[in-house]
């Protein structure tokens, strides 16, 4: 009998002290405040002062802030100044916040600090980084993961060259979810589409902590995001239907069925263009929005991933064929009219063995990969498009390369082959003109690399995530 | 007694129970053979305690907590697969009294479909040593058999049981005992609304507790058994098996669920068989028919694309024979020659692109396959404590050929005590009608996965006295398995294929623990299983290959289960624990899945009546309502409570 009594006594004893566990301690109130991620607050300000204010519960008296500066900093102390506030009465306990004020920073590396609030005879150590250029997220790479498995995933690699083949995961300990077709920075945040999961994921460009989520309640396969207005964006989908969406509010607004599928879109002006696999691409006036009667742009021969890359004189250029698929053809769209001008459009001089022009380096048709014809970019000038086709390298050799098209001087040149890539899926010019192609590896469920390129040759290699398909360059946030 | 029984006896998972319990059922087979499988191979067979706590339950569950084998689930009455020693699921072999079950198309069994209440027993051949129902068994063998009882009056059998999410199961067993003759009825129904809670962690921003949406099934059984006893000691054997049922196919819980998925089951088995012996010669003959209908349809919420039907059709027919001549205790040798043929049909309206990006193709595909196997096999103890045997089978498929073989030892080190056996065997699987044949995609280029394998096993059993019975086994075993078979993407085409495409070295130990005590009213049994299992690819594809020395998706490098049982009076307690470690989901092990541990028990009473036995029966598995998943992103059920009542006459 005692030891009966004994071991409820035991469990009694236990459910109290879990109980005790629940009081109320000092904490940071993280909603809305951006960058913070548990107790860590990571800031990029570059070029002006920052003020963060963060509101704290728990509040057991009154509160006291001292800052701490990491020893190891590049630069003197006093960069952060950090004072708690009693905003307006003590009727509730989270009238009080922690104030920091940031001075501008523009170095190499990071810096960091701790915030050590005190309140009553708790301490909480808030920790803050101020992130330099090389510790910054340079590429972000959109990795879908094999379908079903759940495993789509946000790589990304830093200035410094450090990257996190899964940082999605990292940070938030939740997957991405299934199969993540494409990442768009719209009003301040990211929003990643992932089509098997029919989920949009809205993740904070700084700390890729995930802030709030738009979930589809239709069938749908959502693929890319382009603005519609101040508030709204439409996303393409792959169910014959634009989805309408409100990036503020984060959720769906409207499923519209439409004629086809459309895969790439993209917004020049007030206009918004979307490639079909069999119907051109169509293009919607964004101020004047009419989904079912698009202007019908006639491009032959577009393929599924093709991309739309406007120029420096807002001219809309994606690749197809003509010719009845015979040759290459640069197609320049007027992005005002959506017309095409075919003076402007470019017909590529391809090859074909016995031609007088089948020689070492010409071009000899689309590249060798079936998810990556029409895949194409521009540099940050958007004076030249880099294009990606197959070529023949003599003896019996072929392999894909890169051309670049300036759209001034009309002038086509060789700019890489990209050797040693397994399963050509991506690619993507940084803003400074460098070369990068996202390789499956065979498809052979593991990871994948994102190459750089030049002169011909391999110059750099980042593991990434599952099926890498996109890179977006965070220099255009900006 | 024979040395070669002894072997024997070591190879089953004997039961002190069993031997000395008069309430135990001692079943009779038509025939045992000794040389089904090499005698170095390690074979586990469930006791019957354990088969009777799983009656209700399916052959999935029962392998997952109580074997080695790893079971890869998408949850209760969902589509369940088993891999040994970590190989593949369509490299384990399923028999149902001696008749291959294995679907042709996709050669990979759905253990969720066969529910432990049509079996009476539960043999698994680890290792690739079992040839004798031809190539296949690279993993190792799941054998299910029925098997007349002549010895046990009773008529009649009645269970009903009910138990969390509205899980509802009825069975009835009627059995008419003649002079020669025995006639076994079996009827099976269970349904499910199978919508439990668990929190989902991976949908959205904040955890949320949902229900298991979708995952509603019912399972309808029937089999007719008939035993004849002939003057020349003979025995006729025919059993008619069929099943139908209808499951919803849950989604992962990373998915915001828009569309939905049944199946609809239909399988007929039947077979025929002759068994004799007549001093040293022993015959059987089996003649099988078997009929697999599936039915998956898709649809959309508000009719987004049209729904789409896939409709699949496989029958197989198995004709066997099976001769052996015993001249004396120390040899053994025979013959067996087995035909199958193997008819696939399937049928699917989905759409592919073709090379123009746009025509669309309607799926419909018909294949047959002839397969045509003779083995022999010779076993000779040279000396009293040593036996040595031998297997060699020579397998036409189609227009290929394949020689398999196996070879063991097996040593008495000290009588009655400790055994040592070793053995060698190598084996072939030859590709499924699906990766053959399967539009868009199949190859018919494929060549067969094959390799060696290696076992030794040391097996310690000792009597302590009358009450206390011990059993310890560990094995280590060595396989490879070459132009292991994968469904990818193949170069410039979307459409997946399937490939020879990987080399795979497994290697591990298992290890078995069982204890049986008896006291004057208290018995107490103590079964426990440890698997190691270290499966990985040996071949780089190309040189920045991350997958090169990786364990295998879903292959846990860790497994273990323990079972403790008390029975006193007509009490039976039970209390279970399994463990199975992390798994790795993707091939570079860039993905896994936690480990988990889950305990089950049950409490049943045996009341006897006159004339008649009632026995009431309360069970709680996943005791500590620990969230799990066997696949990723399919989670199992939380605590589940179960209550029957079983009377029979």
């Amino acid at each position: 009998m005692k030891k009966f009594f004994g071991f409820w006594l035991l469990m009694l004893g236990l459910i109290l002290a879990g109980c005790s566990d629940d009081k109320m301690s000092l904490r940071l109130d993280g909603n809305g405040v951006d960058g913070l991620n548990g107790n860590t607050l990571t800031v990029v300000n570059m070029d002006d002062d920052k003020t963060v204010e963060i509101p704290l519960t728990g509040i057991t008296g009154e509160v006291s802030v001292s800052v701490s500066y990491d020893p190891s900093n590049d630069t003197p102390n006093g960069w952060l100044l950090a004072e708690a506030v009693e905003t307006v009465t003590r009727a509730t306990d989270s009238d009080w916040k922690v104030i920091l004020k940031i001075s501008a920073y523009h170095q190499e590396n990071s810096r960091k600090a701790q915030v050590a609030i005190t309140s009553g005879d708790e301490t909480l150590i808030l920790s803050v980084v101020q992130v330099g250029i090389a510790d910054q997220v340079e590429m972000v790479v959109v990795c879908e993961g094999q379908f079903g498995n759940g495993t789509g995933a946000l790589s990304t690699i830093k200035y410094n060259g450090e990257g996190s083949t899964d940082i999605f995961q990292n940070v938030n300990n939740k997957p991405l979810g299934d199969v993540a077709q494409s990442i768009t920075y719209l009003d301040g945040k990211y929003f990643v589409v992932l089509n098997n999961s029919q989920q949009i994921k809205v993740i904070n460009p700084i700390t890729f902590k995930w802030e709030n989520s738009i979930n589809y309640e239709q069938t749908a396969s959502p693929r890319f995001i382009a603005r519609l207005n101040d508030r709204e964006a439409l996303v393409s989908d792959y169910n014959k239907q634009l989805v309408k969406i409100d990036y503020k509010e984060y959720k769906i607004v409207e499923y519209i069925p439409i004629s086809t599928n459309i895969e790439k879109m993209t917004r020049v002006g007030d206009n918004i263009f979307g490639a079909t696999y069999d119907a051109g691409v169509f293009m919607y006036d964004a101020n004047n929005f009419k989904p079912q009667s698009p202007k019908v742009i006639p491009v032959e021969g577009l393929m599924d991933k093709a991309e739309m890359v406007e120029d420096k004189n807002g001219n809309l250029w994606v690749m197809g064929t003509t010719d009845n698929g015979e040759k290459l053809k640069l197609y320049c769209i007027d992005a005002t009219s959506g017309e095409i001008n075919q003076d402007a459009s470019f017909i590529l001089p391809v090859q074909k063995e016995g031609d007088a022009g089948y020689k070492e380096g010409c071009i000899t048709g689309f590249p060798n990969s079936w998810l990556a014809p029409g895949r194409m970019d521009s540099d940050a000038k958007r004076e030249k498009l880099y294009i990606l086709v197959h070529v023949w390298s003599g003896e019996n050799k072929s392999a894909d390369a890169i051309f670049t098209f300036d759209v001034g001087t009309r002038k086509l040149e060789h700019n890489t082959l990209i050797p040693g890539v397994q399963t050509l899926y991506g690619m993507g010019v940084s803003p400074a003109g460098d070369v990068y192609i996202t390789d499956c590896l065979g498809w052979s469920i593991t990871g994948g690399y994102l190459r750089r390129y030049k002169n011909d040759q391999e110059v750099a290699k980042y593991d990434t995530g599952l099926f890498p398909c996109m890179v977006h360059f965070t220099e255009y946030n900006k | 007694m024979l040395f070669l029984a002894e072997i024997l006896s070591a190879q089953q998972s004997d039961s002190l129970w069993q031997l000395q319990v008069d309430t135990v059922v001692v079943r009779e087979r038509q025939h045992k053979r000794t040389s089904d499988v090499s005698v170095a191979t390690r074979s586990t067979t469930f006791g019957m305690d354990v088969l009777e706590s799983n009656r209700t339950r399916s052959l999935s569950e029962l392998l997952s907590e109580n074997s080695s084998v790893a079971i890869k689930s998408l949850g209760q009455g969902a589509l369940s697969t088993a891999s040994f020693r970590g190989t593949a699921s369509s490299h384990t072999k399923v028999n149902w009294n001696g008749i291959t079950l294995n679907p042709s198309m996709s050669n990979t069994f759905d253990f969720s479909q066969l529910p432990v209440f049509f079996t009476d027993e539960v043999v698994l051949y680890h290792g690739s040593g079992h040839l004798k129902e031809g190539t296949g068994a690279l993993g190792g063998s799941i054998n299910v058999s029925n098997a007349p009882n002549w010895n046990d009056n009773t008529r009649l059998e009645a269970f009903a049981e009910a138990g969390s999410f509205n899980t509802y199961t009825g069975a009835v067993t009627v059995r008419l005992l003649r002079k020669n003759a025995l006639y076994v009825t079996r009827l099976y129904y269970q349904e499910s609304e199978n919508d439990y809670k668990y929190i989902n962690k991976v949908l959205h921003l904040e955890d949320f507790r949902e229900r298991r949406k979708e995952a509603k099934y019912h399972q309808i059984g029937v089999m007719q058994e008939g035993y004849f006893r002939l003057k020349n000691d003979a025995v006729i054997s025919s059993s008619l098996w069929m099943m139908t049922g209808k499951r919803r196919l849950p989604q992962p819980i990373m998915v915001n669920v828009t569309h939905h998925e049944r199946n609809t089951d239909y399988s007929l088995n039947y077979y025929i068989g002759y068994d004799q012996q007549k001093g040293a010669h022993q015959f059987s003959a089996k003649a099988a028919y078997l009929l697999n209908i599936m039915e998956h349809l898709r649809w959309f919420d508000h009719e987004a694309f049209d729904p789409k039907k896939n409709f699949n059709r496989m029958q197989s027919i198995q004709l066997k024979a099976d001769y052996s001549y015993i001249p004396s205790d120390r040899l053994e040798t025979g013959v067996s020659a087995k035909y199958t043929r193997n008819i696939a049909y399937a049928h699917s309206p989905d759409s592919i692109l073709a090379e123009d990006g746009v025509t669309k193709i309607r799926q419909k595909w018909d294949k047959s396959r002839d397969v045509v196997n003779l083995q022999g096999h010779l076993r000779w103890n040279p000396l009293h404590w040593l036996t040595w045997d031998g297997q060699v089978m020579g397998e036409w498929n189609d227009s290929e050929y394949a020689t398999t073989y196996s070879t063991g030892v097996a040593a008495e080190i000290l009588p009655s005590t400790l055994t040592l056996k070793a053995g060698a065997a190598y084996n072939y699987k030859f590709p499924s009608l699906n990766d053959l044949y399967w539009i868009p995609g199949g190859n018919p280029e494929l060549d067969p996965e094959k390799g060696p394998s290696y076992d030794v096993t040391l097996t310690y059993t000792q009597k302590i006295g009358k009450p206390l019975y011990l059993k310890a086994e560990v094995s280590a075993y060595r396989m490879h398995i070459d132009n292991w078979i994968m469904w990818m993407p193949n170069g410039n085409s979307p459409i997946w294929s399937p490939v020879n495409i990987n080399k795979v070295r497994s290697q591990g130990v298992e290890v078995l623990f069982k204890g049986d005590l008896i006291l004057d009213r208290i018995k107490f049994g103590l079964i426990a299983n440890y698997a190691y299992t270290a499966s990985e690819n040996r071949k780089k594809q190309f040189e920045e290959d991350a997958t090169y020395h990786k364990q295998l998706p879903y292959i846990p490098l860790n497994k273990a289960n323990a079972r403790v049982s008390v029975e006193w009076k007509n009490i039976y307690l039970a209390y279970q624990t399994v463990y199975n470690g992390k798994r790795y989901t993707s091939m570079d092990e860039s993905y896994e899945t936690t480990g988990y541990t889950i305990h089950n028990a049950e409490l049943k009473y045996s009341w006897k009546l006159k004339g008649c036995t009632l026995v009431p029966k309360l069970s709680v598995n996943n005791i500590f309502d620990a969230y799990y998943e066997s696949t990723q992103y399919y989670p199992m059920p939380l605590r589940t409570f179960l209550v029957s009542l079983s009377l029979k006459f």
